[in-house]
């Protein structure tokens, strides 16, 4: 443990998927602060650039990798190429995740397989190519993005909600079996948060999430800054002993 | 390290085990920290150690009277409380019919309703916390693993454990509008004096135990009490804004399977 501050991720090296998206753009910028070298992953190589931009720009070493976290020939080539170009992988922030407002009678096969496998499928695709990795180095942490629907339901979020439901569970399954590989797995469960993407709806359509707001205790959606300390906490030697964990940053949603 | 500067805290059980461990992270952080027990000698040469940021306040929480006293004590020395981490706590392991009517009140007492006189007795103070800080005031409760799952022969504790965990999440939702944040941290047995006390039948072969414990994680190791402090410090911190009404499992894993 880095007797000085158990909270840093100095000489780590974290991988995001999503990570052009709002929460990918936190992440990988709460990584960086921390002290990690960061990969950058999504579809869209001018965003990820972008980011990747930003992060070089305030002194840390970033790189994008252009990977559909659905494929896994796609997963299996970012993961050789983030190994290629910093030697190792300590953390694998599994961020990448899509939803869709229709009803589920509404659902066509091909939203449901998307959202499934953006955030299912996509975690364990990437799980399973960075955990040989981690393995070899005899340490590493996975965190997977699940919800607060990872444990409770919403109407209009049916595929959603069973995506993070999995994720919940990829979570335990993973910790157990990579556990003693000195591996830990854990997931977050953030309640809606505000984002560039969808702060403009939050704004104008505040009646969408007046739902989620009212059954908050803390009495509000959450803000990128909400969940990046969790991030740091989770991947670095403070949480040492945590695995198997999905830790929910909900403001009390799922306590009542 | 500077997550909890400018804050003061009070740890009740903090002169030794997870309690000084995590005494001992607050001040790293920035804290100043009554130490509140009932183990004076401990308790003062811990708040020597750690000099000014430090104060010893002897007190046995489940007397009203005394958390009165030491949260008094601490508003004379610090100025405030910002945090308060209900800590303390005893074992308990036999059948069940073995606990006798006093070992229920102790038991039961010490774990849960000790914390419950604390943290009412501390609210006046808290509430004033949560307004005058953005991040708020934060409330902690050393629960256990025992708060989540159950073993054979830990039933009275277990009880007083869950009961933790449901306070925990009350308090959560009654004191969220006051700025305050409320969660439980949940340690499997750790490497603390206390550990003896929690395996009677197995006291004779201390390795053996701690093998059997480091076998139902499958990091294949035990806590120590240093783990639980750094929980502590990240919940207590403004990093957690976000976290209230949650039981944080420190297992290693357990759970999963």
């Amino acid at each position: 443990m880095n007797a000085a501050d158990p909270f840093r991720l100095d000489g780590k090296v974290a991988v995001v998927t999503g990570g052009g998206g709002g929460l990918g753009r936190l992440a990988a910028r709460a990584f960086a602060a921390a002290g990690a070298d960061v990969a950058l992953v999504g579809r869209t190589a001018g965003t990820l650039q972008a980011v990747a931009d930003g992060l070089r720009g305030a002194g840390a070493r970033a790189e994008a990798f252009v990977a559909d976290v659905t494929r896994s020939a796609d997963v299996n080539r970012m993961v050789e190429q983030t190994v290629g170009a910093f030697g190792r992988i300590d953390v694998l922030f599994n961020n990448a995740g899509v939803t869709s407002p229709k009803t589920a009678v509404e659902l066509t096969d091909e939203d449901w397989h998307r959202i499934m496998d953006t955030s299912a499928t996509g975690a364990f695709y990437c799980a399973r190519a960075a955990a040989p990795v981690m393995m070899r180095q005899g340490e590493g942490c996975i965190i997977n993005m699940g919800s607060i629907l990872s444990a409770r339901g919403m109407a209009r979020r049916t595929a959603y909600s069973a995506a993070k439901a999995a994720v919940m569970n990829l979570t335990r399954a993973l910790a157990l079996e990579l556990g003693p590989h000195g591996i830990r797995v854990n997931a977050i469960a953030p309640t809606v948060i505000v984002t560039d993407l969808n702060r403009e709806l939050v704004r104008t359509q505040p009646r969408l999430y007046q739902a989620v707001v009212d059954r908050t205790p803390l009495g509000r959606l959450g803000e990128p800054e909400d969940i990046a300390g969790a991030l740091v906490f989770l991947a670095s030697p403070a949480a040492r002993f945590i695995t198997g964990q999905t830790l929910f940053v909900d403001g009390g949603y799922t306590a009542g | 390290m500077a997550r909890l500067k400018d804050r003061v805290a009070i740890v009740t059980g903090g002169a030794s085990g997870l309690g000084a461990a995590t005494a001992r992270r607050f001040v790293e952080e920035g804290a100043r920290v009554a130490i509140a027990d009932i183990d004076a000698e401990r308790g003062a040469a811990l708040a020597r150690e750690l000099g000014a940021a430090g104060h010893f306040v002897r007190c046995d929480h489940t007397d009203r009277g005394q958390c009165r006293a030491a949260i008094a004590a601490t508003l004379a020395r610090f100025g405030a409380l910002d945090i308060l981490h209900n800590n303390a706590g005893g074992p308990f392991a036999g059948p069940v019919e073995t606990a006798d009517d006093a070992t229920l009140d102790r038991v039961i007492g010490v774990n849960l309703i000790g914390g419950f006189k604390m943290t009412q007795e501390a609210l006046p103070a808290l509430r004033e916390a949560g307004q005058r800080r953005p991040g708020g005031a934060v409330i902690l409760f050393t629960s256990s693993l025992q708060g989540i799952k159950a073993r054979p022969n830990y039933t009275v504790y277990t009880a007083s454990k869950h009961g933790i965990v449901g306070l925990v999440k009350g308090l959560a939702l009654e004191l969220a509008p006051a700025n305050i944040r409320v969660n439980a941290i949940c340690p499997t047995v750790t490497e603390t004096p206390m550990l003896p006390k929690f395996l009677p039948g197995m006291a004779a072969d201390m390795e053996e135990a701690r093998r059997r414990f480091r076998a139902t994680s499958p990091l294949g190791r035990m806590p120590e009490p240093v783990d639980t402090g750094n929980a502590a410090v990240f919940l207590a911190s403004d990093e957690a804004r976000m976290i209230t009404g949650i039981a944080l499992a420190l297992d290693g894993g357990q759970m999963a399977g």
